[in-house]
């Protein structure tokens, strides 16, 4: 049922769930993996949420408090366009605060949009649902923690916390590829 | 808060923090629940409390700079006026909050006898603050002494309706009272709350009374809301003359309504949510009852309308959205609190007007490690930088250092504004990749009520050139004898490769949580000559230090004469790449290098030094003199084994052998070695050193005893005049 307007959704719906879906999965690519050549990252975040952007307004058609991350994805795009620049330019040290706000505002974003995702799911009848709220949790949780002001580059990463953090991490980006990639394919089946 | 400066950068700062946090809640606005909008505010409570950071740290804006600059403008200009100076602050005291409470304190370094402008603006700030506890009071007695006269006991069925309500929604219950007049409900009291309704409700049936009122108040009873409210006057108190944080409090009060709104509209369902706005709308018309210790349903109509607009947004925020919150807040503490900008030195300015934003930036930087300080010391003197020097100089010694300044304004120069030093190395510090200059026998001084250490700071110099001014000053400072022999090595090796040493003879003490520099004396500068391999090695330039000079032990007898060094060494962790480009105001010490050298000179005949084929050199620590009265102290050959170059911390020895009238009557036996100071303390072996009393030496020639010498300290303090920049 199209949570929206209360309807059962019509195979067209489904369809148009699996290309919003697509895009959403191509964003999350760009935005948790890096490829590096020299300064350049070649999986620029800033792409990831300029395809969010143009995913949410669809979204919110049957999820309607998507409707709200907009704006924020916006902001995260053009941030991430200007962090991307100035590492191409030889990096830049932003202040402390400014990347704190944006770090409030990537949490909260990515918090809304798996919520999001996960009453899709459960409205149209897919299983990811559960996963999904609990992927946001441990989301939320390593955001906060890669978003305080700590030099995790400094920091030798093969002690013990560092590399626990790190472990985590990983498992949390390969987790959200799979989780949407696994409602995309439920979706195609209805 | 001891003074108006202090209080001008604390509501600075909470303003600036409460800005932060009004542009947060509005980009969240429709995102994050009302919870959420009000708890956020507890941040900025926590700010008002807490002293904002001074030690250069800060939120976004370099407020500590600039309030120390204006306030040292501003308290020049008054000490030379007829205002006379301040008592509770001077103009190159730093401003240092250690409260976020007003206290007046008298400052260490004012000179002034009575109050001056500034200190009645603050004594007028401290007289609101009271008068606004006290307002607060009066009015609180006011509302309860008209409750007393006025108010009556509710019927018993408004009773019976307010306990069901409380049963209905699991709240507590408190007495009820009926007043005339009264435009809407409200909780009056902390410890003894009573709600009060408006006298209507009395002759009004059961039904009249809107079950929704009794639980927008029995809500505001259950989680403290008089209290909290208490609790924000009491902080709007004390920036009573900030209309944008009287604005802010406002809001925050606001805030408190709409989440009581919140958790009404979550207890109740479909048409009673409706029927709620509906209301809240009737009472926009009413009068707003805001009073001290109280709760109201009512808080004026334009808040009403922005409450009715959060009501038609009001939805059930997702599960989970609380860790966001705590999330999200969490990571706001950090740059709030703790300021999210390290030190910023002005090294060179571009432009004069900002000279009082330099000095005042270098007041504030601190020198938090006595390798710092004296780091910074030195690189005043390379760099000939009056705001290096003013940082690690004591707070008596910034005027004079600001006075002293020469201000070289050079337009289109790199280095633009250059703040010279009257007296400095101009352009000889040896550009070394390491050990740019060494730090001699740090030891405790004898300086009462203070942490102090002395130490001789020596900086090898090379000069640049036959025609640059520091050539000039260096001859200057020898004596004839020795500017000869430096004009005989420049002919020789060209002015270029004149080397030399400058020593400077500091105290390293602590003041007001930071480490600074006095000299105890006028340098020294020295022609070393052509070191050789000795070249910028400790060893070779502690020769140069004073023979009076902290750890010279002396003996002298007929025929020989013993110079016993003791000394140490300490380097600072400095990257070499940036020797000349940063200041480090936290360094460590690096290398702590730790010499014992004992010198033999032989004065005896020519004919008896050309007849010595053999010579052994001993030494041992005392630990008084008195020890080596008794003749069989001196019998230690058991306690050393062979001839060793170095042997053991209290004995050395060295032995020498070779043709007759080869040796040239003397000899040198060294004991030390070198380690890295890392993370250990110096200062904490200091306490545990004490100068050795006095050193036994023992001389053979050709195998017979020859000399027994008690080698007693032969240093003189420094006189403990200082010497500021000059």
């Amino acid at each position: 049922m199209n949570p929206a307007t209360e309807q059962s959704l019509h195979p067209k719906d489904y369809t148009a769930l699996v290309s919003i879906l697509r895009k959403i999965s191509w964003a999350y690519i760009l935005i948790v993996f890096s490829i590096h050549l020299a300064w350049l990252d070649i999986l620029p975040d800033w792409l990831g949420y300029g395809l969010l952007i143009s995913a949410i307004p669809d979204l919110a058609k049957y999820v309607p408090s998507a409707s709200l991350l907009h704006t924020f994805a916006c902001l995260l795009t053009v941030w991430n366009f200007i962090v991307w620049g100035m590492d191409l330019m030889g990096g830049y040290d932003f202040p402390q605060l400014i990347t704190v706000i944006f770090g409030c505002i990537s949490i909260y974003f990515h918090f809304q949009l798996l919520t999001n995702l996960a009453d899709l799911s459960d409205s149209t009848g897919c299983s990811q649902g559960r996963r999904l709220r609990s992927l946001r949790t441990f989301n939320t949780l390593l955001q906060t923690m890669l978003a305080f002001p700590v030099p995790w580059e400094t920091i030798n990463k093969f002690t013990l916390v560092p590399a626990f953090i790190l472990l985590c991490a990983s498992g949390i980006m390969i987790e959200t590829v799979l989780i949407l990639n696994q409602l995309k394919k439920e979706l195609q089946i209805h | 808060m001891s003074n108006i400066w202090e209080f001008l950068l604390q509501t600075a700062t909470v303003s600036l923090t409460a800005g932060l946090l009004l542009l947060l809640k509005k980009l969240f606005e429709d995102k994050l629940p009302p919870r959420w909008q009000y708890t956020i505010w507890f941040l900025l409570a926590l700010r008002v409390l807490l002293p904002a950071a001074t030690q250069n740290r800060y939120i976004l804006l370099p407020l500590p700079v600039w309030i120390e600059a204006l306030k040292s403008i501003a308290e020049q200009n008054l000490s030379a006026s007829a205002f006379g100076p301040s008592l509770f602050s001077a103009p190159f005291d730093p401003v240092h909050l250690t409260s976020g409470l007003p206290w007046p304190a008298v400052s260490a370094q004012s000179t002034a006898d009575t109050c001056s402008v500034t200190d009645v603006l603050f004594l007028i700030y401290i007289a609101g603050v009271l008068s606004c506890l006290l307002r607060y009071a009066i009015s609180y007695w006011k509302l309860r002494s008209l409750l007393r006269r006025n108010a009556c006991e509710s019927s018993p069925e408004v009773e019976d309706l307010v306990c069901k309500t409380a049963e209905k929604y699991n709240l507590p219950d408190c007495p009820v009272v009926t007043m005339e007049d009264l435009p809407s409900a409200f909780i009056c009291g902390v410890f003894k709350p009573v709600l009060v309704l408006p006298a209507r409700t009395q002759t009004d049936s059961q039904e009249g009374i809107d079950e929704k009122i009794l639980l927008h108040e029995l809500l505001h009873l259950k989680y403290h809301d008089a209290l909290q409210s208490v609790f924000w006057s009491l902080l709007r108190a004390l920036h009573w003359c900030n209309p944008f944080l009287q604005y802010v409090f406002n809001r925050i009060g606001n805030d408190m309504e709409a989440l009581c709104d919140q958790r009404v509209l979550e207890r109740l369902e479909g048409e009673e949510r409706r029927e709620y706005g509906r209301i809240l709308l009737e009472m926009t018309n009413d009068r707003y009852p805001r009073a001290f210790g109280t709760s109201s349903l009512s808080n004026g109509a334009s808040n009403i309308a922005l409450r009715i607009g959060c009501i038609a947004r009001f939805k059930k925020y997702p599960k989970g959205m609380e860790l966001v919150s705590i999330c999200m807040a969490l990571l706001l503490m950090v740059p709030l609190f703790f300021g999210a900008t390290t030190r910023e030195f002005n090294r060179f300015q571009d432009s004069p007007r900002n000279y009082h934003l330099a000095f005042a930036s270098a007041r504030l930087n601190r020198c938090t490690t006595m390798a710092g300080a004296v780091d910074t010391f030195y690189r005043s003197l390379a760099d000939e930088n009056s705001l290096l020097l003013a940082t690690c100089s004591p707070l008596h010694l910034q005027y004079t250092i600001r006075e002293q300044m020469d201000p070289d304004f050079y337009e289109g120069a790199s280095n633009g504004f250059n703040y010279s030093l009257p007296v400095s190395l101009d352009g000889w510090p040896y550009d070394a990749e390491k050990d740019a200059y060494y730090i001699y026998n740090l030891r405790s001084a004898a300086v009462e009520e203070s942490t102090a250490y002395d130490a001789e700071l020596l900086i090898p110099l090379k000069s640049i050139g036959k025609y640059s001014d520091g050539l000039e000053e260096f001859l200057a400072a020898q004596t004839p004898k020795q500017r000869q022999a430096v004009l005989d090595f420049a002919d020789k090796h060209g002015y270029a490769n004149i080397a030399g040493c400058a020593v400077y003879y500091l105290t390293i003490s602590e003041e007001k949580n930071r480490w600074v520099i006095t000299q105890r004396a006028p340098r020294d500068l020295y022609f070393t000559g052509d070191l050789g391999e000795g070249f910028l090695s400790c060893e070779a330039y502690a020769a140069f230090l004073p023979e009076t000079g902290y750890g010279v032990y002396k003996a002298e007898s007929e025929t020989g004469k013993v110079l016993v060094r003791q000394m140490t060494a300490l380097t600072v962790d400095i990257d070499p790449a940036k020797v000349f480009s940063e200041v480090n105001l936290d360094a460590d010490f690096y290398w702590n290098y730790d010499r014992e050298t004992v010198t033999y000179t032989f004065k005896g005949p020519d004919d008896t030094r050309t007849s010595v084929t053999e010579v052994l050199l001993e030494k041992r620590n005392l630990t008084s003199p008195e020890d080596a009265i008794q003749e069989s102290w001196w019998n230690w050959d058991a306690e050393i084994s062979g001839n060793a170059a170095a042997s053991g911390t209290n004995h050395s020895s060295r032995s020498w052998e070779g043709e007759p009238g080869t040796w040239d009557g003397t000899m040198t036996a060294l004991r030390g070695g070198g380690m890295t100071v890392s993370h250990m303390d110096p200062t904490a072996q200091l306490d545990a050193a004490e100068p050795v009393p006095a050193y036994a030496v023992r001389i053979k020639l050709n195998g017979r005893l020859t000399e027994k010498l008690v080698a007693l300290p032969a240093w003189t303090d420094i006189p403990q005049k200082e010497v500021n920049a000059e």
